[in-house]
């Protein structure tokens, strides 16, 4: 097992962190990934069971990233996304989804994924039809079929609605 | 616009591990990875990118307490190791379960306090034996 430099120095937090941190969705599917990884830097799609995650599952998407690395396509997208993408994804290109959307904003960032090879969260709001204001909090994990390259991204979102704001 | 970097201490270097817009959920999520105990060291960057100087101003908001237990755990780790190579004869490939010491061994009695019993008793049958003659020539 390797030191750290001699010269490390501890920082801690001294404010407290929210309660019900660990209950939220990006974080538990983060663990999920963690998991699956065990030493490789990626996991592969076949690692994944979507019968021992049903309650991420249906918030969750899969994005195929190798021969489309330019506009990824849908592979997946959960029970619960649809409800809020107006339109069926299997299949469609990024680029094609809603604009405004749940699922638009949470891809919004795959280049960045894609680039720098790592887990990225993001979260925000933005306005839907009704006046309705909608807070969201996504993440984007990439996966792999042989432990290294990338080819392909799992990714969740949930959101809260704010109706007669904005 | 800011970024908070969760990095890991590997191979001799910080690397990125995952990368949050949310400062609470990158801290929580360092702490949980530090109690996970699978990183030396486990740390949060803050990344804040200031468009009107087109600059980005860096530093570290969070370093965990593996920081300072990563030296120490790994010396006992080591200290450990060399008994047990010590210990060990030649040639053994026993296995060991991971964290479980090896329990103490009895401390063995002392060999000058078995030598001086041994003596006296040599002694004591050496006396017995002459007084025995001595009274069988008397007889």
């Amino acid at each position: 097992m390797e030191r750290l430099p001699a010269e490390t120095e501890k920082i801690e937090v001294t404010d407290a962190l929210p309660k019900g941190l660990e209950r939220r969705l990006v974080l538990r599917l983060l663990s999920y990934w963690r998991d699956l990884c065990g030493d490789r830097a990626y996991p592969s799609f076949a690692d994944v069971d979507p019968a021992s995650i049903p309650d991420m599952w249906q918030w969750a998407f899969v994005i195929e990233v190798v021969g489309h690395e330019a506009d990824p396509v849908f592979r997946h997208v959960g029970d619960g996304l649809v409800g809020f993408a107006e339109m069926p994804l299997t299949g469609v290109k990024l680029s094609a989804a809603p604009r405004d959307t749940l699922v638009s904003h949470a891809v919004s960032y795959v280049q960045a994924v894609i680039a720098k090879g790592v887990p990225i969260s993001r979260g925000g709001e933005f306005m839907r039809e009704g006046n309705t204001r909608v807070l969201y909090r996504s993440i984007l994990l990439p996966m792999s079929d042989d432990g290294t390259t990338i080819s392909g991204l799992l990714g969740a979102a949930n959101c809260r609605e704010v109706p007669g704001e904005g | 616009m800011r970024a908070f970097e969760i990095h890991t201490f590997q191979g001799g270097k910080w690397k990125i591990d995952s990368v949050f817009d949310d400062r609470d959920l990158a801290v929580f999520e360092a702490q949980r990875m530090e109690g996970s105990k699978r990183y030396v060291g486990v740390r949060v960057v803050e990344e804040t990118f200031d468009e009107k100087t087109q600059q980005t101003a860096v530093r570290t908001i969070y370093k965990g307490t593996s920081v300072d237990n990563a030296a120490p755990i790994e010396q006992k780790k080591q200290q450990v190791a060399a008994k047990g190579a010590k210990a060990a004869p030649k040639g053994a490939t026993g296995t060991r379960r991971p964290g479980k010491a090896p329990a103490p061994k009895k401390a063995p009695k002392s060999n000058g306090l078995l030598i001086a019993i041994f003596s006296i008793i040599v002694v004591v049958g050496i006396g017995a034996m002459v007084a025995l003659r001595m009274l069988s020539g008397k007889m």
